[in-house]
């Protein structure tokens, strides 16, 4: 599931002009996703909490980013 | 104050957040092709929080009996008498309306579409009760997030852009769980 939502982030690149510091984004968003998806397994489930509360720095980065492909790329 | 903590707790406040870069991002996509004006920033902050707020509540409502069953979930207002099935209810309908009243500030389509994001939200609640794909309405349910809430209440238009911003937020906060052809549909209906 994560890698279709890199993989539609990265869709956004081709139908609209955002340049490279967008792109740039997407690879950090699918780097923090990596990590997240590192954080839980099928075994060990105590690091929910953790992977869950990452969810809103991946909104917050993949914000900042798409505004500064905007306003500043 | 207490009450108002009781109010914020029970919505999970704290967590708006998460979803609010969502939204603020598909707006700052709609200003692309829309006059930007510092007022729709307040608005779509507005709705987004009480579309949350209503969602979250009425989540908490329909839940409550299953929730006193669960000790997980115990402890929640309802569950522990903090909040009653009134209170809640009028919360959920005042949220509701605010809502639809931030939605037509920002433009009168958002506000026509505004009770078809409250019927999304509010169906993830129901749809746990039917599949066990309850993530994927999820996942949509904060689709309209950036769709609904953020930029077509800048600029009304339907555009593919959009789309991919939906199943983007589908897919991203469906976790891994999720029905893989119901959210492929979801994405390419509103791209379409």
């Amino acid at each position: 599931m994560h890698i279709a939502t890199v993989i539609c982030m990265a869709a956004l690149a081709w139908l609209l002009p955002l340049g490279p510091i967008y792109l740039g984004g997407v690879v950090l968003v699918a780097a923090l996703l990596i990590y997240e998806q590192s954080l839980v397994s099928e075994n060990d489930l105590s690091q929910v909490k953790r992977a869950f509360d990452l969810n809103g720095w991946v909104g917050i980065l993949y914000f900042l980013t798409t505004g500064l492909a905007l306003y500043v790329g | 104050m207490g009450r108002i903590a009781t109010y914020l707790s029970f919505i999970r406040f704290s967590h708006s957040v998460f979803a609010l870069p969502f939204a603020l991002t598909g707006a700052l996509l709609a200003w692309q092709q829309a006059p930007f004006a510092w007022r729709q920033i307040l608005w779509v902050v507005v709705a987004m929080v009480s579309a949350r707020s209503a969602a979250m509540g009425f989540n908490r409502l329909v839940d409550a009996r299953m929730d006193a069953l669960n000790p997980r979930t115990a402890m929640r207002e309802i569950p522990r008498g903090a909040l009653s099935g009134r209170d809640a209810t009028i919360f959920v309908i005042v949220s509701s309306m605010v809502f639809i009243v931030a939605s037509f500030q920002l433009n009168r389509v958002c506000g026509m579409l505004s009770p078809v994001a409250l019927a999304i939200v509010f169906w993830y609640s129901l749809a746990k009760r039917y599949t066990s794909y309850t993530q994927a309405f999820l996942g949509l349910a904060m689709a309209v997030a950036p769709s609904v809430v953020g930029s077509r209440q800048v600029a009304p238009s339907v555009r593919p852009s959009h789309g991919c911003l939906d199943s983007r937020s589908v897919y991203g906060s469906a976790g891994s769980t999720s029905s893989m052809p119901a959210r492929i549909s979801t994405s390419i209906a509103r791209m379409a």
